[in-house]
């Protein structure tokens, strides 16, 4: 009887021959929800929403005042020896705000203990990574402000084990993407300043979300914002967009911590990917 | 519906590179070659999501979930094998931790044998769509239509799947069974009102 069934078994031979290879429509936000988790070095399936680790991370740049960061960068042409980097200001718009800036605090403690570690990271494996998205006096001293730089040296934070695990996947993510661009760096740096906080509530002031690319060219744009729990709330292909802080149904999203994350292809030759938190206050 | 557009009207040789290029590329951090590799990949990929998950909503999260892993891992594919036999191996993985998160592996089910209807009417099931056998699978239990969905379509063996899922043989295949008999009834149910 067992034998007759396998060996008479149509209903898997129809099923695996229609299904096997059957092909769905796919929503075009999944890449970007998909490319902007794999930028954040996120397992997904560890449970933690990239905006929390975005926090405890390097890359949470709220805390900063104003700071200034070298990202992607990565030269086509070989044959000739400069290549390009992109500057990106960070811009802290609301810092008077007294609540967050109990919160900026803490970030920054732990901003620090990142780059920290980081620095011990690369001495003990003796490589030449150009760490991405945090400040590197290596490549560009004059950007560093005095003042971040003195933190880095003098405070030592203590960590949580759970700290220090995301730590080292943000590390790799970016020890990686710091093999891929190479030591090959500098000659045309673009600054962009990229907002991290906007207050939606038509008071006339950062009511409109957007990034000021200036005269630069993006070609190839996509951009994502995210909510804490990876639902994307807003997308664009336009990087002269304005987004006025309403989700993909036109509800207005809540006040808290969101992400953004963007490429695009400068002037048609150099790679941008960048990614930073969003607080959004109504 | 045109599900993935590019209208930069910039070059992209990315799309006719051969699936080991392209996971070089990947690796290398080139953007425009990990969304062709998800292009190129993620219509099957959502449909064997589809399969394991409840809803359209779960689907959608094991794909996004699936490919974070297939991309960070990626450096560790070897060039040898099938690219798209090791992505789908990450995406039922994937499929079954959560199965698995939600409590729904094999929760409905006992083991007892079931009474099946072994006659010759398999000729039936022919000349089905694609798409209503998606349905049919869809709207399966979840206590067999894991089992079935590994057996029937991804091809594992019942002692693979009983490791997968921590099982005893012979769960999986009472599993195979019951889902076989829901099917057959489906089908003659709507063989019966076409007639």
């Amino acid at each position: 009887m067992k034998r007759y069934m396998e060996n008479s078994d149509k209903i898997k031979g129809l099923f695996r021959e229609q299904l096997g290879s059957h092909e769905v429509p796919v929503r075009p936000e999944l890449w970007e929800a998909v490319s902007a988790k794999v930028a954040a070095g996120s397992v997904a399936s560890s449970g933690i929403s990239i905006v929390s680790k975005l926090i405890i991370g390097a890359v949470s740049t709220a805390a900063i005042v104003t700071g200034v960061y070298l990202i992607s960068q990565e030269k086509e042409e070989i044959s000739k020896p400069e290549s390009k980097s992109v500057v990106v200001l960070q811009e802290e718009r609301l810092s008077e705000n007294k609540e967050y800036a109990d919160l900026f605090d803490n970030d920054k403690n732990k901003t620090v203990s990142v780059e920290e570690k980081e620095k011990n990271k690369n001495q003990e494996n003796h490589t030449e990574t150009v760490v991405i998205d945090t400040l590197q006096p290596k490549t560009t001293p004059s950007y560093t402000p005095l003042k971040e730089r003195k933190r880095e040296e003098k405070t030592v934070v203590a960590e949580s084990q759970e700290n220090k695990e995301n730590k080292e996947k943000e590390t790799r993510v970016q020890e990686e993407q710091a093999k891929k661009t190479g030591i090959k760096q500098e000659k045309q740096s673009i600054e962009v300043v990229l907002p991290n906080v906007f207050s939606p509530n038509n008071d006339g002031q950062h009511d409109e979300f957007f990034i000021d690319f200036k005269d630069y060219e993006i070609q190839d744009f996509n951009m994502v914002i995210m909510d804490k729990s990876n639902k994307v709330v807003y997308t664009s292909n336009d990087p002269k967009f304005n987004w006025n802080g309403m989700d993909l149904n036109g509800n207005p999203v809540q006040p808290g911590t969101y992400l953004y994350y963007f490429t695009g292809v400068v002037n048609d030759k150099t790679p941008i990917s960048k990614f930073s938190s969003l607080q959004i206050i109504r | 519906m045109q599900p993935f557009s590019n209208n930069t009207g910039l070059s992209d040789h990315t799309s006719t590179m051969n699936d080991y290029s392209l996971v070089e590329e990947c690796v290398r951090g080139n953007q425009r070659a990990q969304k062709t590799l998800f292009e190129r990949f993620a219509p099957k990929m959502l449909a064997v999501c589809q399969r394991y998950a409840k809803d359209i909503d779960e689907a959608e999260d094991i794909l996004q979930d699936g490919f974070v892993k297939v991309f960070l891992k990626l450096g560790a594919f070897k060039q040898q094998g099938s690219l798209e036999g090791w992505i789908r191996r990450i995406m039922v993985n994937t499929a079954l931790d959560q199965i698995r998160k939600n409590g729904r592996l094999l929760g409905d089910t006992d083991v007892d044998s079931v009474e099946f209807k072994l006659d010759s009417n398999d000729y039936i099931v022919e000349g089905l769509m694609a798409e209503d056998l998606m349905k049919l699978v869809m709207s399966m239990p979840d206590g067999y239509k894991t089992v079935f969905n590994l057996f029937a379509i991804e091809g594992y063996s019942h002692a693979e799947i009983a490791e997968m899922l921590g099982v005893n043989e012979s769960t999986s295949k009472s599993q195979y069974s019951r889902a076989r008999a829901y099917l057959r009834e489906r089908i003659e149910k709507i063989h019966g009102k076409q007639r």
